[in-house]
């Protein structure tokens, strides 16, 4: 209780040294959990500074265009927006969001270096990270051993997939390998080309030329979609992060490959946790992601919004999810920050931390040779979610079988380069 | 002259404003469907302000029906989907109307039953029918394919007819989120919740049908069919010809359903082609808009045509 109250009195100070009293914020989320939680721990955040807060929650893809939208016009509903790393980067390029610095005490060194540059521009951090997360393999230990075979971080493909065979029982309903098709850039477009990243493909040459009719997207492709159609459920090409999660509640996924995140949310207590398969690339095979808060460029009550962010990404502002009669160390959001995972009573609750730490460490989003571009599971370009989506819902028609792995990459390679040429790109 | 001047004076207001109402969104569509215009770029930071100097001719028009991915696969859809709904739900609608129009114990009960699917919201319908009955796992197709396949599999150990039973196939649930069946599923969830409005228009005017006509067809020995045929039919013409006008306006439009079944993938309309180009592309997206004007005008006038065509009757 001690630390929750130091927390409101560092976050009174900040926000009265900037601000008149009564001053009323809009504030955009998603409606995951993490977010919503904020809204009653925010409460005492009101009731310390007098800063009144007004909640809009949305649903992911509603959110995006609503945010986009308004942002791009500058319509100035909101105060505050929930962004994502695809976008942080290139709004904090156009100008679309203000630059954000903290003072010392919020300990900027603390946020994850994964995390500090997905969510940057030419080293200027433009949006603060309220939870972070990246992909794992999360699997049934009862089945694996019932069937003897193990999983090991940084499997290879050809590991996981016989794993996936031996814990395939469709007679039984369980089938081996749960795994995102549902078409869009954030569904099944982030999980192959995580896959994809692990085979050696890149979305673009370094002249920012379309790559997805390489013989590397081929072979990934070719590979997931043989996986989940052998050992996947029936309808996988319906199925996203909370299908899945409903699925493997269900008792009827043998492995799952998906969002750190998912730990959280499973109720069988028999899942164990290995890092994702890979074949050895440098870019690996996990993604990384981050929802995170940013103040549109020229909003009248700046000064109070950053500091709310300041407040709300503080390592207080874990304490006080932690300290909450509602909420607890199960509850306290996670990815953002080195000093969460040195908590002990948060180690205590959380049996997949040091696996979702390892992921996130191990995913850079910067430009390599490999992949010239910002982004790990997405390409941070303003472009990217219209070549996304029509990627997605070719990768959807070669997984429900209406189309060949090849016709769906030429498809898919043909869009792109549409969009690319459209865009001014070459 | 005078008497007619003043009237027209004061209703100048009003249809000005009509005509604002219409022509500033029209013509802002059509001005963006002319230049390039993107919400963010950052090759050609100029191309995100809409502005005179980054004309393009026919450009965007160009590019949606040439270079884009999917513009006739909307095209398409849009009809195939709209036409499926519009038989489905007269046809049904017909039936379920002749039904019901019978007196019975519970009349009352089983018509407030049949109109309550019009009343559930689009995107609830979608949620419903896709997780709940279309699944192939977790809804009522997987559990019924399972519970099927599992009776063949108990009736195969039978002495004699299990040499029969062990012929049969088993079966494998639909997916209905499938690039080949998701066009299939947005059609039944949407003839689902558009029937009942058909059986509301179909049971009103069948109320208003002459009975005596009908008797003296009896009398005149003429069969069910045929009454049907000469006398019901003739009388719902104007009703169907409603139906069909409200409801082709109505679906041409889809689109939450078209997103929650599979976000395109294999269902996609002209609108669901318009929200992906906003992502960013807003020239694009008007040159499309201005596509689902000129489709939808040309449907309305087939429509009108059969509409008044009916009234004048």
């Amino acid at each position: 209780m001690k630390l929750h109250n130091t927390a409101l009195s560092l976050a009174m100070g900040v926000a009265l040294s900037t601000t008149a009293a009564a001053t009323e914020l809009t504030i955009a989320i998603v409606n995951n959990g993490h977010m919503i939680n904020m809204q009653k721990v925010a409460e005492a955040y009101t009731a310390e500074t007098g800063v009144k807060l007004n909640w809009v929650s949305l649903e992911e893809g509603v959110l995006r265009e609503q945010v986009t939208s308004d942002t791009a016009t500058g319509g100035g509903q909101y105060d505050i927006i929930n962004i994502g790393m695809q976008e942080a980067p290139i709004w904090g390029a156009a100008g679309w969001i203000e630059p954000l610095e903290f003072g010392a005490d919020y300990d900027v060194d603390d946020i994850l270096p994964a995390m500090r540059a997905g969510l940057s521009h030419d080293g200027t951090l433009y949006a603060a990270p309220f939870y972070g997360e990246s992909s794992m393999v999360m699997y049934r230990k009862d089945l694996a051993d019932a069937a003897g075979v193990t999983i090991a971080d940084n499997d290879s493909w050809e590991n996981v997939k016989a794993a996936a065979a031996a814990m395939h029982d469709p007679d039984n309903g369980i089938y081996g390998a749960c795994l995102r098709g549902k078409p869009g850039w954030g569904d099944n477009g982030a999980f192959i080309t995580t896959v994809a990243n692990s085979f050696g493909a890149a979305w673009f040459d370094k002249d920012m030329k379309p790559q997805l009719d390489s013989a590397e997207w081929n072979a990934a492709v070719n590979f997931y979609v043989d996986l989940l159609s052998s050992y996947g459920p029936p309808g996988s090409e319906g199925n996203s992060f909370n299908e899945i999660l409903a699925l493997y509640n269900e008792d009827k996924c043998g492995l799952w490959i998906d969002a750190t995140i998912a730990a959280s949310f499973l109720e069988n207590p028999n899942v164990a946790y290995a890092q994702s398969p890979n074949a050895g690339n440098p870019v690996g095979a996990n993604w990384l992601w981050a929802w995170a808060m940013a103040v549109p460029a020229g909003s009248p009550n700046a000064d109070a919004s950053k500091a709310f962010i300041e407040w709300a990404t503080s390592k207080d502002y874990v304490q006080a999810v932690a300290a909450h009669p509602d909420f607890g160390w199960g509850s306290v959001p996670t990815g953002q920050r080195a000093s969460t995972y040195a908590i002990p009573e948060f180690q205590a609750v959380a049996k997949f931390a040091a696996a979702e730490m390892a992921a996130i460490e191990s995913a850079a989003p910067e430009p390599t040779d490999l992949k010239p571009y910002v982004g790990v599971q997405f390409v941070a370009i303003p472009e990217f979610p219209e070549i996304g989506g029509a990627f997605g819902q070719e990768m959807a028609a070669a997984l429900s079988g209406a189309k060949s792995v090849e016709d769906a990459l030429a498809a898919a390679q043909a869009a792109a380069d549409a969009i690319m040429s459209e865009a001014g790109y070459y | 002259m005078s008497d007619r001047r003043l009237p027209r004076l004061l209703q100048t207001p009003a249809v000005i404003l009509l005509l604002l109402w219409m022509l500033v969104p029209l013509s802002m569509t059509l001005y963006f469907s002319f230049i390039r215009y993107v919400l963010n770029s950052l090759r050609r930071p100029e191309w995100t302000q809409p502005s005179l100097s980054n004309w393009r001719g026919f450009g965007n028009y160009e590019y949606v029906l040439f270079k884009a991915k999917d513009f006739w696969l909307a095209v398409e859809n849009s009809l195939f989907i709209v036409s499926s709904i519009l038989v489905a739900t007269v046809v049904l609608g017909l039936a379920l109307a002749m039904l019901v129009n019978r007196t019975f114990p519970g009349r009352g009960i089983v018509r407030v039953l049949l109109i309550s699917p019009f009343f559930v919201m689009p995107a609830v319908n979608a949620v419903l029918w896709i997780n709940m009955i279309l699944d192939p796992v977790l809804g009522l197709n997987g559990i019924a394919v399972g519970a099927i396949n599992e009776t063949v599999a108990g009736l195969r150990d039978f002495p004699v007819l299990g040499a029969f039973f062990s012929l049969w196939p088993v079966l494998e649930p639909i997916s209905f989120r499938g690039t080949d069946t998701s066009a299939y599923a947005v059609i039944i969830m949407v003839t689902w919740q558009w029937t009942p409005f058909a059986v509301l228009i179909f049971m009103t005017s069948l109320q208003s049908e002459d009975e005596q006509q009908k008797e003296a067809a009896i009398l005149d020995g003429a069969n069910a069919w045929s009454r049907f045929r000469n006398l019901t039919l003739p009388h719902l013409a104007r009703p169907i010809a409603i139906v069909v006008m409200i409801q082709s306006i109505f679906h041409l439009s889809l689109y939450a359903e078209i997103e929650i079944v599979s976000r395109g993938n294999g269902n996609k309309n002209l609108p669901y082609l318009i929200g992906e180009f906003t992502s960013n592309n807003i020239g694009a997206a008007s040159a499309t808009g201005i596509f689902a004007v000129i489709l939808a005008n040309i449907v309305a006038i087939f429509l009108l045509r059969m509409v008044g065509k009916n009234l004048m009757d």
